[in-house]
């Protein structure tokens, strides 16, 4: 009887194609008036704010702002974050990596917490947009580590 | 003698609450003013702004002096073209009766409103019709207000970018009262505001939820329907909340719910009707609330209590025609069932006294194999499923023990 495929080449397609599924960790898009936040539970409804992480299992976690993202994170060991992205406020519904996103906390614009927290590119949009917004530029490692934003005061 | 000092006293009240230069300002066909924007300007405390019927296309008209009343004749119709908002109120005792505000339009950056009080106390928002508004009308920082018999509607607005029908901001001791909303993003949003009482409103097919608020304590909402809202009501992070005889009605969705409780600590859940809801009753993280007298019919899910939710009394509840009574996530139940009437109750009463002899478990077997098997749902009718349960329910060995009503009524209350 004639393999197919030598079961060697299978067995490093079998690996390529796993290796690949892994490396998906792309967030996913949020439907609105569908999705809840994985955190507060509420119904997302709103693309100008909010949040994925994307697990290392490849489970995909919403979130309806970045208030609940902040929380999130801080209740879950860090190592169980996967990859974060936040929406950027400027092209709502696209995502860009909370790590290097910017943040104005405090802002004229009510996000859906009610905290004032909006996500934005980079730190450099998050300053050129503080002119109309207000608030104060902050990143991700500074909103983390400050416990005064949260999704429930 | 005292006759007439009573009558001095009340001349004087009378002379006191009549402003002593009321004027009406009339604006429009006839009228002294071309603009409202004019009125407003010469407007005293105290002064009627009169609007007869028309169409006004103004710059954002601001009412900064106290105790004006703009009352509009004939519904004139106060259009912000999609580029602004309409009418915001920013002095104290005004009262907006009888206009038609319209197309606000939608931005990005700036939640524009139909009508906003904005560090207003004891402005009446009444008999307005809105149409087409991002948000219809906004209190913002603005206590004791109310906001009674409006109409108010989107529609056509995009869904990326709606916004909510009636919208408090930490605006305490508001009454909204007798409104109807439909098409916003949530028909009525409470947020920081406490001490609010809402009732008699209709409130229906809105984007998200028909009432929702959030971090408001103490409020009261009463009488209210809300139907046809694509994910119901949500509740949130709030004490003392008294619901009562409210109908919720039609959320059907993976995500919708008759009424969401979530965080709600104290508070009372009493004589509602929940029904053709994909959840009646859905409680996350809340405790010591007195649910009783309220009626679930035809929902998928009558209640689904979570674990983390304790301290919660279900008494004289009505249970007909759910897919499922009671569901829970754990074994562990720290909610309490006594006394309700379930259409599901097969028992007996030989004493007589209108209590069954043996007890009632809500929880199906099945209820739990769908809480953690969703796609399960398949097998609803299936007739292995209802051996189970039968099994299950004579001999408990996977269903919460706790979650049991030891007095179930054998006649449905009321």
């Amino acid at each position: 009887m004639r393999r197919l495929v030598p079961p060697r080449r299978l067995a490093i397609l079998a690996l390529a194609l796993f290796a690949a599924a892994c490396g998906a960790r792309e967030p996913e898009p949020i439907i609105l008036n569908e999705d809840q936040c994985d955190y507060c539970r509420m119904t997302i409804s709103d693309s100008r704010f909010g949040g994925e992480a994307v697990l290392a299992t490849g489970r995909v976690k919403k979130f309806d702002s970045v208030e609940c993202l902040v929380d999130w994170a801080r209740a879950t060991p860090s190592d169980g974050h996967g990859a974060l992205y936040v929406i950027d406020l400027q092209h709502p519904g696209t995502f860009v990596p909370a790590a290097t996103a910017g943040f104005l906390k405090g802002a004229l614009i009510k996000s859906p917490m009610g905290q004032s927290v909006v996500s934005l590119a980079d730190t450099a949009r998050a300053e050129q947009q503080r002119s109309m917004l207000g608030g104060r530029v902050m990143t991700w490692a500074q909103l983390l580590a400050d416990t005064a934003a949260t999704a429930t005061p | 003698m005292t006759r007439r000092l009573a009558l001095a006293a009340l001349l004087a009240a009378a002379a006191l609450a009549a402003p002593a230069h009321a004027t009406d300002l009339t604006v429009g066909k006839g009228g002294r003013y071309l603009t409202i924007t004019e009125a407003l300007a010469a407007a005293q405390p105290g002064d009627r702004v009169l609007v007869r019927a028309g169409t006004y296309r103004e710059p954002t008209l601001v009412v900064r002096t106290a105790r004006v009343t703009v009352q509009g004749e004939g519904w004139p119709v106060l259009d912000g073209q999609g580029e602004r908002e309409v009418l915001v109120i920013a002095a104290d005792d005004v009262t907006v009766r009888g206009l038609v505000v319209t197309r606000t339009g939608v931005s990005n950056l700036q939640d524009r409103a139909g009508i906003r009080a904005r560090d207003a106390r004891n402005c009446v928002i009444e008999h307005n019709r809105l149409r087409d508004n991002l948000f219809g009308i906004y209190l913002q920082r603005s206590a004791d207000c109310v906001v009674r018999d409006n109409d108010i509607e989107a529609h056509g607005v995009s869904q990326t970018s709606s916004g909510n029908g009636i919208h408090l901001w930490y605006s305490p001791g508001a009454r909204v009262e007798r409104n109807r909303v439909r098409g916003h993003r949530d028909g009525i949003y409470f947020e920081f505001s406490t001490l609010g009482v809402t009732r008699d409103n209709v409130s229906e097919k809105s984007q998200r939820y028909g009432l929702h608020f959030m971090f408001s304590d103490s409020c009261r909402y009463e009488r209210n329907t809300f139907r046809d809202n694509n994910s119901g009501v949500a509740v949130m992070y709030s004490r003392g909340v008294v619901i009562h005889d409210n109908r919720f009605e039609r959320s059907w969705g993976s995500a919708a719910y008759g009424l969401l409780l979530k965080d709600i600590m104290g508070g009372e859940i009493t004589d509602n009707v929940f029904a053709r809801n994909s959840t009646g009753l859905f409680v996350e993280g809340s405790s010591r609330l007195d649910v009783r007298g309220n009626e679930f019919t035809q929902n998928g899910w009558a209640a689904k209590v979570m674990a983390d939710a304790d301290e919660n009394r279900f008494s004289a509840n009505r249970f007909a025609g759910n897919a499922f009574d009671v569901t829970t996530n754990s074994r562990s139940a720290n909610s309490t069932f006594d006394g309700n009437w379930w259409d599901e109750y097969k028992g007996y009463d030989l004493n007589r006294d209108g209590v069954g002899d043996t007890a009632f478990h809500p929880v199906r077997l099945f209820a739990l194999v769908v809480e953690q098997h969703p796609t399960a749902l398949l097998l609803l009718r299936s007739p292995l499923v209802s051996i189970l349960d039968a099994a299950e329910r004579v001999l408990p060995v996977l269903t919460p023990e706790a979650l049991v009503d030891r007095h179930p009524l054998m006649r449905r209350p009321r």
